[in-house]
């Protein structure tokens, strides 16, 4: 299957490719929309890494909920986001089976089914699994969420954050073995 | 080819699965004593404590079985394995098989107290355990929960959140003691404190006093009486071997398996928390109850069923948790601190707190309180024995990510199909 792959010698750490990301998964897939209507800022408290993010959203800050994170040490940086892995350690964590993999190859979440328990996050290696606090299926928990990861973008031929990249440090490519 | 697994749970699922993508026309039977659809041992605090619809609890569709063409006996016990017959037997007759899957599980462990005997008591560990148990909470008021592991804070707080005094009572000092440190612990303890659950640990029953064959009371073995109208016994799970040692298969503490899932009985495996299999960092065998293990063991068991040989490469102890909005997650030997390097930040405020310990260059156990993002990162440090000594300064800072990785382990990561 295609699969998004980083090329870190490339990327100017310049985060167009989460700015793409949200604008791609919000209601009217319009920039000024999604940011101000939709009420996600960007904001001193985002910029930096906040621990829960339903606290953040809570305090009034929410966090663009971006399904791709640019990574950053000093002069290096890479676009990160879900490998859609061959046997997904997600899949074989989550503790309700709101994770699975679709027939196209796409790791998928029933976003009415999970209950935030976590254990993805647990079994991402990649760290690829963000915690969505703007849904909670089970609201008596607190701090609920449900998992957020990249779907890579089932309304374009070519995912947001490779289309936009314009250094293309993003490639959308099979490279299974044949 | 017909497939047999005895078991409906994650185990006996992911192996079914990787049965169906390898031999699309072979006989596949799950055989389970539960009469319930699939559905997930994590998920009965949730249901007890009404948070979640019942769907939420089934791992998978209704129609299931029937779009993979999985047979089922469900409500079926197995008794016995003739190996020589290659054949199980059941309450209602027997059933051959050509490859056979035990993913029996585990069972609640009773030890024995004075006054048990003669109490209604319950156990926590399957659906039917937690639809008695909300049926008898009506009326009652003082629950008592023995076990402050895993399972019995769950169903603490359960019992907590539809309105009942809770007691938790705990042998060891701390709650959650296989799974967290002594800080860490303390954060959860303090949340459960704060939810209105009164622990006592370092204490354990000495006696249930009773009436009418329901309890009424605890002696503590500090001397503390405790009042109690309704008893769960959460101390521990066991493995459920017995079907597997009666047929003269090797079992230790869970049934002995080897690294492609197979037991000492020809054309026979094991997988899950009944399966002693082998462990990632120390390289010896233990049975390791969580859910991606079970899932794992499943899936390499029933790869190997269909004829395609595959390896585990070693299970790693790993938990997420949640009590009192507290998110932990756990990975390897938490406690095992000799003769390693101890990486640790506490900040109580935020209640965040991280712990790493490092043994000759190589993560053996890692502890993450409220700051779980990107902690799945460590579980790859860990399972690929990376030596972590270049960067091990900024492993527990707030942003450590993939870029912090040699470049080498990045490229492995990033560059090829996972």
């Amino acid at each position: 299957m295609r699969r998004v792959y980083p090329l870190e010698e490339r990327c100017i750490n310049c985060h167009l490719c989460e700015v793409a990301c949200i604008v791609e998964h919000s209601a009217t897939k319009l920039p000024l929309a999604a940011y101000h209507v939709e009420g996600l800022r960007f904001s001193a408290e985002d910029s930096r890494h906040i621990p829960d993010p339903a606290e953040s959203s809570e305090r009034g800050v929410p966090k663009p909920l971006t399904r791709t994170v640019v990574q950053t040490v000093e002069y290096l940086s890479i676009s990160t986001t879900c490998r859609h892995c061959e046997e997904p350690d997600c899949v074989l964590a989550c503790k309700n089976g709101s994770l699975y993999k679709a027939d196209d190859g796409r790791v998928l979440l029933h976003e009415d089914k999970c209950v935030g328990c976590w254990m993805c996050i647990m079994a991402c290696r990649y760290g690829a699994i963000t915690r969505n606090p703007t849904k909670r299926n089970v609201p008596a928990v607190r701090n609920n969420g449900v998992n957020h990861h990249c779907d890579l973008c089932p309304d374009r031929e070519t995912p947001a954050c490779v289309w936009v990249c314009p250094t293309k440090a993003l490639v959308f490519e099979d490279r299974d073995a044949p | 080819m017909k497939h047999v697994i005895i078991g409906n749970s994650f185990a006996g699922v992911f192996a079914a699965e990787a049965i169906r993508r390898t031999e699309p026309e072979s006989e596949i039977l799950i055989v389970s004593r539960e009469r319930q659809h699939v559905y997930s041992r994590a998920m009965i605090h949730e249901m007890l404590a009404g948070m979640v619809q019942e769907p939420m609890v089934y791992l998978r569709d209704w129609d299931y079985y029937e779009k993979k063409r999985i047979g089922t006996l469900l409500g079926r016990a197995v008794t016995k394995i003739a190996l020589d017959a290659h054949a199980i037997g059941t309450d209602d007759g027997d059933i051959a098989y050509d490859r056979l899957l035990i993913a029996t599980g585990g069972r609640a462990f009773v030890p024995p107290i004075a006054g048990l005997e003669r109490v209604k008591y319950h156990t926590f560990t399957t659906l039917e355990d937690a639809r008695a148990l909300k049926a008898a909470c009506g009326g009652r008021t003082d629950a008592v929960v023995l076990g402050a592991g895993l399972i019995g804070l769950q169903c603490a707080e359960a019992l907590r959140h539809v309105g009942l005094n809770v007691r938790v009572v705990e042998m060891a000092d701390t709650v959650l003691p296989m799974a967290l440190d002594a800080p860490s612990s303390e954060i959860v303890a303090r949340e459960l404190a704060a939810e209105g659950i009164e622990l006592h640990t370092g204490d354990t029953i000495d006696l249930i006093a009773g009436e009418d064959g329901h309890p009424s009371g605890c002696k503590l073995r500090s001397g503390a009486r405790i009042p109690c109208d309704l008893l769960v016994i959460a101390v521990g799970v066991r493995p459920n071997i017995d079907l597997a040692a009666d047929a003269g298969i090797t079992t230790d503490r869970g049934i002995v398996v080897n690294e492609r899932m197979e037991t000492s009985a020809e054309h026979v495996y094991a997988a899950g928390d009944c399966a002693q299999g082998p462990e990632i960092i120390s390289g010896m065998t233990m049975p390791i109850p969580v859910i991606p293990i079970a899932s794992t063991q499943g899936m390499i068991a029933g790869y190997n069923m269909a004829g395609k040989r595959r390896a585990y490469r070693g299970g790693l102890s790993v938990n997420a948790i949640q009590l009192g909005g507290v998110q932990v997650i756990s990975y390897g030997f938490v406690n095992d601190e000799r003769d390693g390097e101890v990486l640790r930040v506490h900040d109580p405020a935020t209640k965040v707190y991280k712990k790493v310990i490092i043994k000759d260059g190589r993560i053996t156990g890692a502890i993450f309180v409220k700051d779980i993002d990107r902690a799945g990162l460590f579980r790859h440090l860990i399972e690929n024995r990376i030596d972590v000594t270049p960067f091990k300064e900024h492993l527990l800072s707030p942003d450590f990510g993939v870029a912090h990785l040699p470049a080498e382990v990045r490229k492995e990561m990033f560059t090829t199909p996972q």
